[in-house]
């Protein structure tokens, strides 16, 4: 007897090969509906819709002036409100520049010199604090390195 | 907070030589925020033009080498960079001189505008 047979590549996927007499000797109730072939035809289309690079459908798409203005109208509104409830994140994110201009440079410039008393302390501290580091040492009194279990062996 | 925003990007335009239009738009093309120099060319900011590039990224994953990321336009005068942010694009629209690298390099700067502006898209 000759076996049609029916197969199918879907993404490099074989389909289970299906014989036409295996259909036949099925029970008529077992037999797929329609919905079910319907449903299966869809997905093929749109498997086939994923798969295949369609260069008919890159200028299908044309937005209605009306569509167009309406969006704009919303977004408009949305932006505005999603924006404002954002501020706190967004704020800080948008200061990409690590100088800030001065407002009275003059006043920062003109500001007091150090005086020559507080320049004493701050070296004479520094120095001391210098001195002291350098003075840390490490006294110590035992023998760092022991060694372990050498009197049982001799 | 528009306005600040606004603000920033247009700091942008006047930090990148030859940079001439900053949008945001969802993906037919339809602007949520744009800055521009009186030098953008019409074109290039029309909705039915942006809106190409969508298609194009959707037959253009089918290549088999992953999900487009950033399309480059080189034309005779001016050049397009436009990003995938899905639902959004960013389209930055410049001379053919400017330094695309630089361009390129906005796309962290601008993640979170993209990350809030998401918001206005996605909720309606």
């Amino acid at each position: 007897m000759v076996k049609y047979s029916v197969c199918a590549y879907f993404n490099n996927q074989i389909v289970p090969v299906c014989f036409s007499d295996d259909i036949l000797n099925r029970n008529p109730n077992d037999l797929p509906k329609k919905t079910d072939e319907q449903s299966a035809l869809t997905r093929i289309l749109q498997e086939t819709a994923t798969n295949v690079i369609d260069v008919a459908a890159l200028d299908s798409h044309n937005l209605q002036q009306h569509d167009y203005l309406d969006r704009v109208k919303s977004y408009n509104v949305k932006v505005q409100q999603v924006l404002t409830a954002n501020k706190a994140s967004l704020a800080p994110k948008l200061k990409t520049c690590i100088l800030q201009d001065v407002p009275q440079p003059d006043k920062v410039l003109g500001a007091d010199l150090l005086s020559l008393d507080d320049s004493e302390l701050i070296s004479s501290s520094v120095t001391a604090a210098l001195n002291a580091i350098n003075d840390i040492k490490v006294d110590h009194k035992e023998d760092l390195v022991v060694p372990f279990g050498l009197g049982l062996n001799c | 907070m528009v306005e600040e925003i606004k603000n920033s990007l247009q700091e942008i335009l006047t930090k990148i030589d030859g940079l001439y239009c900053i949008m945001f738009t969802d993906r037919d093309g339809v602007p949520l925020l744009k800055v521009h120099t009186d030098k953008a060319p019409e074109p290039a900011v029309k909705p039915s033009f942006i809106s190409t590039f969508c298609i194009a990224i959707d037959q253009g994953s089918k290549l088999g080498l992953g999900k487009t990321n950033t399309m480059i336009c080189m034309y005779s005068q001016y050049q397009v960079v436009q990003m995938n942010k899905l639902p959004l694009i960013i389209t930055c629209v410049a001379n053919q001189k400017c330094n695309t690298g630089q361009i390129l390099a906005l796309e962290t700067q601008l993640d979170p505008i993209v990350t809030a502006l998401t918001l206005s898209v996605s909720e309606g």
